[in-house]
């Protein structure tokens, strides 16, 4: 029969770095369509940009810990699914081992910078706006 | 880098088709939307460390070239979110495989439908936003 369908005679488990990668991209791809989606609706189609303010983004976006969950979930996954997108784009046209390295170790600070900027200011922001002056 | 020149010269030389198409779509929409999440995760986050900063980034939000790039983003995510469904399902199930020209093409059209209301309501808000209608 296995042979018959082409499908090997026993699953083998493969568990390295490129596989795990391959894998993430496709499982955090299918979190990120309802949550990326949900976003877009809610902030370009609900609402828009002009209703986008300071004052509205802390009280009624920020004031509710769900959307802060919500947020970090976006941050973090659609970053790295990002983010291992352009390392995979990079591994295509960067031959060079050595350029593609410092390539590589630029793009994960600016990884880790951004998740850092994003969960502090998430977790961190206040849930009151704070007085800020009238900018003209 | 040369694979980077073969790539964009093959684009229009080799006869790839809709597969070809889709991918190159999926490549780019992705690229723009990592860089756009990139200024995004930093203004954003000015909420909390400059808000001043924050409001002047929601200003230039406002700006007529800014909610072109806005409905540029929205094209970009609603056809890589439609686009990578295909190769995840296509990926998991390999009997889809067959139908791999119709799910490619259905693809595009179904973007195609979510996208025109998508783009008729951002138009309406960018009107009504900029004092035109």
């Amino acid at each position: 029969m296995a042979a018959e369908t082409g499908a090997p005679a026993r699953r083998v488990n493969i568990n390295n770095f490129e596989t795990n990668v391959w894998r993430y991209m496709r499982l955090s791809g299918l979190l990120i369509i309802p949550l990326l989606l949900g976003h877009l609706l809610i902030l370009h189609l609900i609402n828009s940009v002009f209703d986008v303010n300071y004052e509205w983004v802390i009280e009624y976006r920020w004031g509710l810990i769900g959307w802060r969950i919500y947020d970090a979930f976006l941050l973090w996954f659609a970053g790295l699914h990002g983010f291992l997108g352009v390392r995979c784009v990079i591994r295509d046209y960067v031959h060079d081992a050595q350029v593609r390295r410092v390539i590589m170790v630029v793009m994960a600070m600016v990884v880790i910078f951004l998740f850092l900027l994003g969960t502090v200011a998430l977790i961190g922001a206040p849930f009151e706006p704070v007085e800020i002056p009238v900018v003209p | 880098m040369k694979g980077l020149l073969t790539t964009v010269r093959e684009l229009f030389r080799y006869r790839g088709q809709e597969g070809q198409l889709a991918w190159m779509g999926h490549r780019l929409s992705g690229l723009g939307t990592v860089l756009f999440f990139t200024f995004h995760v930093i203004d954003t986050s000015w909420a909390f460390f400059w808000p001043e900063g924050y409001v002047h980034a929601l200003k230039l939000y406002k700006h007529p070239l800014f909610l072109l790039g806005e409905m540029v983003l929205v094209l970009a995510v609603l056809y890589h979110a439609i686009n990578g469904l295909r190769v995840v399902l296509m990926d998991f199930f390999p009997e889809l495989w067959q139908y791999q020209r119709r799910l490619t093409i259905g693809g595009f059209v179904l973007v195609g439908l979510l996208y025109t209301p998508a783009f008729l309501i951002m138009g309406a808000h960018m009107l009504q936003g900029l004092d035109i209608l």
